[in-house]
């Protein structure tokens, strides 16, 4: 679906992606990782033809980028991590906005309004200035926005900043639906490394304008090697307790429980602990060890904007 | 032209519902304009309430200083307090230094010797007038001229009385002799039309300045407008769809143009309906309403386009304010705005050419004040609208380039 080749950008003399070589298949959800300045913006800006590259191959769905901008743009969907519409607009204006502006009219704009606005649950406030919305709801209307176009690739950069635990689930399910459903290739981009974990199919990491991995989630997690247990209502009183055993981590609304001598005794006292606070669970799996494991050990755990 | 009315929509519903930008577009300037008529009303109107403060010291107490005090309080736009005999020089500079008083006028002792030997000029000045250094020039003089005017007067009137009999003789009145000044000097304005030959009033005058001045206000907000996208993202988000910066560009300068032409017509109509409620002068909007149309969208598209250029040509939202709002307080200085032109220095009225402003005034004068038609302010509309094109086009090409 895309196909990037010996991609660099320099900006003056600052080498933000350095000759980079990246596929990402057609109908994937390819998680994007990296630090900070690590050049995940850059590239995800390049391919989406707001900014330009310096030197590099890059082709979409077929289209080349340089020959054909115009025609990848109309077939891509962004949504930016800065909830980009226009907060003294309702949502039924900022999506008619943007909808025309990528050339939607009358029935077939009112069609992707419909979708959007279902996708996104916004029923109940279109008409309601944005400014007035909760950051769940602005997230979901960013969402929206990015969907009008009915894209064939969809780019995500941190989705569900500022969001509470209801409305994220509620956007990673709605991601993973529109992935079903249409056979969308999604390039999600998130700091939240369980939310590549849980949704993604590739995972690739990048790091100082390098591509320093890019697989398949299943092949770059290993082995099982940990039980991880999804819950429903991760408060900060069960994440407290839970944290206290040894060998057990969690991280917004997953619980990881260490594969060794203690495995049995660690599953008995979380379930314990969720039972006496009443929290359900999502699901229970073996698996893998962890994406941000890999991901620190990869990228080290340097602070990278304090260099 | 469905993207363009899309545009247009989405400018005006965000200009509608932001209060504050609203007020700053419409409500301050009409407010503008009401403080600046009514503030300088008495400086052009002649028979205006505007008086001249001035405590007079007589130590002379003569018959002529008499005559020559009552001659000063005669006149309407001179309020003449005088300080009782015996008071001394200090109290009329206190009075000064206080500001109760505008100008301190000492009629020195030897005074009615100037009147009495008229063969001999005046070995010292009969008359010292102090003034509070902030009194405008003009008022300086304008005082400094009623002065002289009077003692020449009543100095005259002193030589014919003391030669009546030959004066007589000759046939010669003391009314012919005295000859009233109102009489010397027929004012005659000149128009470029003719339907109208009424003097100019002080909103009239006053207005057409404040009111480009005003129009210019709408950069501010403008200045800001590729920041805010950028900043809220929408500007990457338009970019990532298939969106030429021209319908860009056109939707936001149709839009601001609206507001613009709601600016104007809320300033006229403040000058016409509501300075006069007020007691001051309604204006005129000339013979030529669509030479006055034509002047405003002039204007207003000049300052639109050069907003748009700050907010693109500027690195961040800070610059763009300052560089915005300190150009246009510049460019108003130079054009004639806030000092009129024919007062200043030769090299600076050459410069006010430069001006789009200085187009602007000269085109509103034109027609509000000098009763011109589109022939006559076709020269400025010409220069407003051509440098408005060039500024959108470098506006397009920098949107293009610039990674804002």
């Amino acid at each position: 679906m895309i196909r990037i080749q010996n991609l660099t950008k320099l900006y003056d003399d600052v080498v933000a992606l350095h000759d980079i070589d990246l596929s990402i298949r057609e109908g994937a959800i390819t998680g994007l990782l990296g630090p900070n300045g690590a050049g995940k913006t850059t590239l995800v800006s390049i391919l989406t033809g707001i900014i330009t590259k310096t030197s590099g191959q890059v082709t979409i769905d077929g289209l080349d980028l340089d020959a054909d901008p115009d025609g990848i743009k109309a077939i891509t969907g962004v949504v930016p991590q800065s909830l980009a519409f226009y907060p003294l607009l309702s949502a039924h204006e900022n999506l008619e906005y943007f909808g025309a502006l990528y050339g939607l009219r009358a029935r077939r704009l009112k069609e992707r309004m419909d979708f959007a606005v279902e996708v996104a649950s916004l029923q109940s406030f279109l008409h309601k200035r944005a400014v007035k919305y909760s950051g769940g709801m602005q997230r979901r209307l960013n969402l929206a926005i990015g969907l009008l176009n009915d894209p064939k690739i969809l780019y995500l950069d941190e989705p569900t900043v500022g969001v509470d635990a209801q409305s994220r689930q509620y956007i990673l399910e709605m991601i993973q639906k529109i992935n079903a459903d249409r056979k969308t290739t999604i390039i999600y981009t998130s700091h939240y490394i369980s939310e590549i974990e849980q949704i993604s199919d590739d995972v690739v990491i990048i790091d100082e304008g390098n591509i320093i991995l890019n697989d398949n989630k299943e092949n770059v997690l290993g082995s099982a090697d940990a039980l991880t247990i999804q819950i429903d209502s991760p408060g900060a009183t069960v994440m407290d307790a839970v944290r206290s055993l040894k060998g057990v981590t969690c991280e917004a609304g997953s619980i990881y429980i260490e594969k060794n001598d203690l495995l049995y005794v660690n599953i008995m006292q979380v379930l314990s602990i969720l039972s006496e606070k009443g929290i359900g669970m999502l699901n229970m799996r073996y698996n893998t060890s962890r994406l941000e494991e890999l991901y620190l050990r990869l990228t080290s755990k340097e602070l990278r904007d304090a260099k | 032209m469905k993207l363009l009315a899309a545009i247009i929509k989405k400018e005006l519903l965000e200009i509608i519902r932001d209060i504050q930008s609203l007020f700053l577009l419409i409500l301050m300037p009409a407010a503008f304009i009401l403080v600046m008529s009514l503030t300088l009303q008495g400086l052009f109107q002649p028979d205006s309430d505007f008086t001249v403060k001035i405590i007079a010291a007589d130590l002379d107490r003569s018959p002529e200083s008499a005559r020559f005090l009552a001659g000063l309080k005669s006149a309407k736009s001179l309020s003449i307090t005088e300080l009782r005999e015996g008071v001394s020089s200090d109290e009329l500079l206190g009075s000064i230094k206080k500001g109760h008083y505008n100008f301190g006028l000492v009629i020195n002792r030897d005074f009615s010797a100037s009147f009495r030997n008229i063969a001999r000029a005046p070995q010292t000045p009969p008359m010292d007038l102090y003034v509070e250094p902030a009194i405008q020039s003009a008022i300086q003089m304008g005082v400094k001229n009623h002065l002289v005017m009077e003692f020449l007067k009543q100095r005259t009137g002193s030589f014919f009385d003391k030669n009546r009999a030959v004066m007589s003789y000759a046939g010669i009145t003391k009314e012919s002799f005295l000859l009233p000044i109102e009489t010397m000097l027929a004012t005659r304005y000149v128009l470029k039309g003719t339907r109208s030959s009424t003097i100019p009033n002080a909103a009239q005058q006053s207005v057409p300045a404040w009111l480009v001045f005003s129009m210019y206000f709408i950069v501010m907000p403008i200045s800001l407008i590729f920041h805010t996208e950028k900043n809220n993202g929408t500007l990457s988000r338009m970019r990532s769809i298939n969106l030429n910066n021209r319908y860009l560009i056109a939707g936001k300068l149709a839009a601001y143009y609206i507001i613009s032409m709601i600016q104007v017509v809320g300033m006229l109509c403040v000058g016409r309906f509501i300075v006069p409620l007020l007691g001051g002068d309604t204006i005129s909007f000339g013979n030529s309403w669509a030479g006055l149309y034509l002047i405003a969208s002039s204007v207003g598209c000049n300052a639109i386009a050069y907003g748009l250029l700050i907010s693109v040509a500027s690195k961040n939202t800070q610059m763009a304010g300052s560089l915005g709002s300190i150009l246009i307080i510049i460019l108003s200085a130079i054009g004639g705005i806030m000092v009129p032109k024919f007062v200043m220095p030769s090299f600076m009225q050459r410069l006010s050419a430069i001006s789009p402003l200085s187009w602007g005034l000269d085109g509103f004068l034109d027609i509000t004040l000098r009763n011109g038609s589109i022939a006559d302010i076709a020269p400025e509309c010409a220069l407003l609208l051509a440098t408005s094109i060039i500024m959108l086009a470098a506006t397009g090409i920098i949107l293009k380039k610039k990674i804002l």
